[in-house]
């Protein structure tokens, strides 16, 4: 599952938590160690739970986002007090749920993938939108700063830019044989755009 | 079969939520902690701890009470190094809250203070606040700032609200003010000419070899002189009048201040003259009087009176409001220069000129209240018209004798 | 008639999908369903009675605020399982975009601590909002003439930047 699928399943928390470089930071970490955390569990559990999988993996995955907001809300205070509501939101994260049944590398994968394509949002959101890094000013950017970056809108087109980044070279959405994802946004004839 | 095993597994994760919740609770009880006590750090970076001797939100376990509302908390350094005091005002131009926090030590002097929230439009500058370190509960050496009057007063009203806690609660000792700024803080109260609603001298220091410091006021209605232990107002109509540190009217020779004041009021003006002809006819009598507020000049034709009275306006600029007032002491009519000033700027208010004039005839000093004053989105013009109606009937009163 | 402004506050200018970048993903592919009345009708369910049910529920919570997100998890799932159940025929595809909407989750968060007209009001102006971006971002997308994009766009990064404009109109409200 190509980068650009991953930002746009997880696009509620990328587009909110990265306004800052330790907020996207703080988001990233929480979305892979949700994905790590729930795949190992729900492999492990796999056997038991046959039959009612969405259950048992909704159960799984909300436990484990708790569990992660909870640590991270004790040991980032300053990042999280930012981010809580985009934090609670990876429960219903749809990047999630496409790999809870998969193997722990590719879920490893998308979380990086998550991290890393989420800093970038995150530095340029930073850097062009209040002027520095990390809290860190930059005096120079800091007197010309683009407010519409600071905001979800600013949000939304860094992440279209950084989408567009990571294409592969057939220019293709997806190169989707996600059984999951198919399942979600296949068209009538099959296809994911 | 379904539900009950997802029914322990939502049992088995409540129960490892339990537990992480059990280990982070106390941290995070201790980051917000810390975090509350940032400001206070900044203020004071030497301080190894703080004791809450008032919280506006915990009063029970508060060792002081009677506090004025801008004070919000008050700590003591435990390591004797003072005390750290935490304001928020709402009487600035926005009337949105500015909150800042001092650090006094034990002389009763300000160490430090720090801004920590700021939504006057206008800015102060970052220096103002530095201004006040090293001044003692006196605040004697501090000004307001030119053009961010009101910001500034509303700073400096509840740094005295903070220093009148901790002197009132005998925590630190009071600074001695000097004779002449006791003076100037008396002005508000015996002469409103020279000050705007809100209570902040509205005036020009002119030097006069006989004074410490004189003020004429910018609406022309009086000159303060300061001489002393003592001060003189000398107001457009000529009557002089001295008080004392106290604000206790006393004897004395006022001719010096009363032949000075002449070259800075200038009277009954030619205008004033002609305004009065048209009310009142031809012959009328000019009046003194012994009030020194914003009424500039009093006239009086067969018992009717006619007051010109410069009230402060938008901006502190003094607009001409003219009374004629009745025999019984009614208004038979008030108008004024301007009602709105620059009426192209300010779209929020609504007002009809007519209908708001028609609404003070009839009215006495005992029938008015403050509400037919009011343009609705427009406070400065409601202010200018409160203050114009309450010092026509202060000098009306003084003329009968009451 | 406060009413009315909070509504259109809360349904335009703090808009979950636009405004807050909640339920991006649905909100562009629910246009896409086949039968869009039954989607905004299950929608409107959904909103509701997730609404309605942590309005209630979030308070008597308080005690286990760590249980929280579990706790609401199991009703939106249960919520949608229900609403699909009885307004289509178990479409499985249409319930998991009821079930993972972020939006529905973060409106659950949101209704704490409000009295019960105002939270009704949000949840419907949460609702009327949802649809509205919905209709929003199809209407944009299919006017995008894709020969003019750039390759690398194609797809869904120009329906994400579509998406960022629309949301930059919203934000000249604040």
């Amino acid at each position: 599952m190509n980068t650009v699928m991953i930002l746009f399943l997880g696009a509620s928390i990328a587009v909110g938590a990265s306004a800052t470089v330790m907020g996207a930071l703080c988001a990233g970490i929480a979305m892979l160690a949700t994905l790590v955390l729930s795949n190992v569990i729900l492999n492990a559990l796999k056997k038991v739970f046959a039959d009612c999988k969405f259950g048992a993996t909704l159960i799984v995955v909300a436990g484990v986002t708790s569990l992660v907001t909870m640590l991270l809300h004790a040991f980032m205070p300053g990042a999280y007090a930012g981010i809580s509501v985009y934090l609670s939101c990876l429960c219903v994260n749809l990047l999630v749920y496409a790999n809870a049944e998969k193997d722990l590398k590719s879920a490893l994968t998308a979380g990086v993938k998550f991290l890393i394509a989420v800093l970038i949002v995150g530095v340029v959101r930073e850097l062009f939108g209040a002027g520095a890094l990390a809290g860190v000013k930059v005096d120079f950017l800091a007197k010309h700063t683009i407010n519409a970056l600071n905001a979800p809108a600013g949000g939304f087109m860094v992440l279209a830019f950084v989408m567009a980044l990571f294409r592969n070279k057939e220019g293709q959405a997806c190169m989707c044989k996600d059984e999951f994802i198919k399942s979600v946004f296949a068209n009538k004839k099959g296809e994911v755009e | 079969m379904k539900v009950i095993k997802q029914l322990v597994l939502f049992v088995v994760f409540a129960g490892i939520l339990f537990g992480v919740n059990a280990f982070t609770a106390p941290i995070i009880a201790n980051n917000e902690a810390g975090a509350a006590l940032g400001p206070l750090k900044e203020v004071m970076p030497d301080a190894s701890g703080f004791e809450t001797i008032y919280d506006v939100n915990d009063l029970e376990n508060s060792t002081i009470s009677d506090v004025p509302t801008t004070v919000k908390q008050i700590y003591a350094e435990t390591s004797g190094l003072g005390y750290i005091v935490r304001l928020s005002t709402t009487e600035g131009y926005t009337h949105e809250a500015m909150e800042f926090t001092v650090a006094i030590d034990t002389e009763g002097k300000i160490s430090n203070v720090l801004l920590t929230a700021y939504p006057e439009t206008k800015d102060f500058g970052a220096d103002y606040p530095s201004t006040y370190i090293g001044q003692d509960s006196a605040l004697a050496d501090v000004q307001l700032v030119a053009g961010v009057t009101f910001s500034s007063s509303a700073f400096k009203n509840a740094v005295n609200d903070g220093f009148e806690t901790l002197v009132a609660n005998d925590v630190i000792k009071a600074g001695v003010k000097s004779n002449d700024q006791l003076l100037t803080e008396l002005i508000p109260s015996v002469a409103t000419g020279l000050v705007n609603e809100s209570g902040v001298l509205q005036a020009e220091e002119i030097a006069v070899d006989f004074a410490d410091k004189a003020y004429v006021a910018l609406n022309g209605s009086n000159v303060a002189y300061i001489m002393g232990d003592k001060m003189t107002i000398v107001n457009n109509t000529g009557v002089a009048t001295t008080y004392d540190v106290e604000g206790n009217v006393v004897e004395a020779d006022a001719s010096k201040c009363l032949a000075d004041a002449a070259n800075h009021l200038a009277g009954a003006s030619k205008k004033d003259n002609k305004k009065a002809a048209k009310e009142l006819g031809e012959t009328y009598n000019t009046l003194t009087l012994n009030t020194h507020n914003s009424v500039t000049a009093a006239f009086e034709a067969n018992g009717t009176y006619f007051f010109i009275v410069k009230p402060y306006h938008f901006n502190n600029e003094p607009v001409g409001y003219y009374y004629t007032v009745n025999a019984d002491g009614s208004i038979a009519k008030m108008s004024a220069d301007e009602l709105i000033l620059e009426a192209d700027f300010f779209t929020a208010y609504t007002l009809d000129e007519a209908a708001y004039k028609e609404g003070f005839v009839g009215v006495t000093a005992d029938t008015y209240s403050d509400d037919l004053a009011l343009i609705a989105g427009a406070s400065f013009s409601s202010s200018a018209g409160r203050v114009a109606t309450r010092d026509v009937f202060e000098a009306y009163a003084s003329l009968k004798g009451e | 008639m406060s009413y009315i402004s909070a509504f259109l506050t809360a349904a335009v200018v703090n808009n979950y999908v636009l405004a807050k970048g909640f339920g991006f993903t649905t909100s562009l592919r629910g246009s896409k369903n086949k039968d869009f009345k039954k989607f905004v009708l299950c929608l409107f369910v959904d909103f509701m009675a997730v609404g309605l049910i942590a309005y209630v529920v979030n308070p008597l919570m308080a005690n286990f605020a760590y249980l929280n997100l579990m706790v609401l998890a199991v009703i939106v799932a249960l919520v949608s399982y229900a609403t699909d159940k009885f307004v289509n025929k178990t479409d499985y595809n249409l319930f998991l975009f009821l079930c993972l909407n972020t939006a529905v989750f973060a409106l659950a968060l949101n209704v704490n601590g409000l009295e019960f007209v105002d939270a009704l009001v949000q949840i419907l102006a949460a609702f009327a909002g949802f649809v509205l971006a919905t209709l929003l971002l199809a209407g944009v997308a299919s006017r995008i003439r894709m020969k003019y994009v750039p390759k690398a766009f194609h797809g869904l990064p120009i329906q994400v930047l579509a998406a960022g404009i629309i949301s930059l109109a919203l934000y000249a409200f604040k």
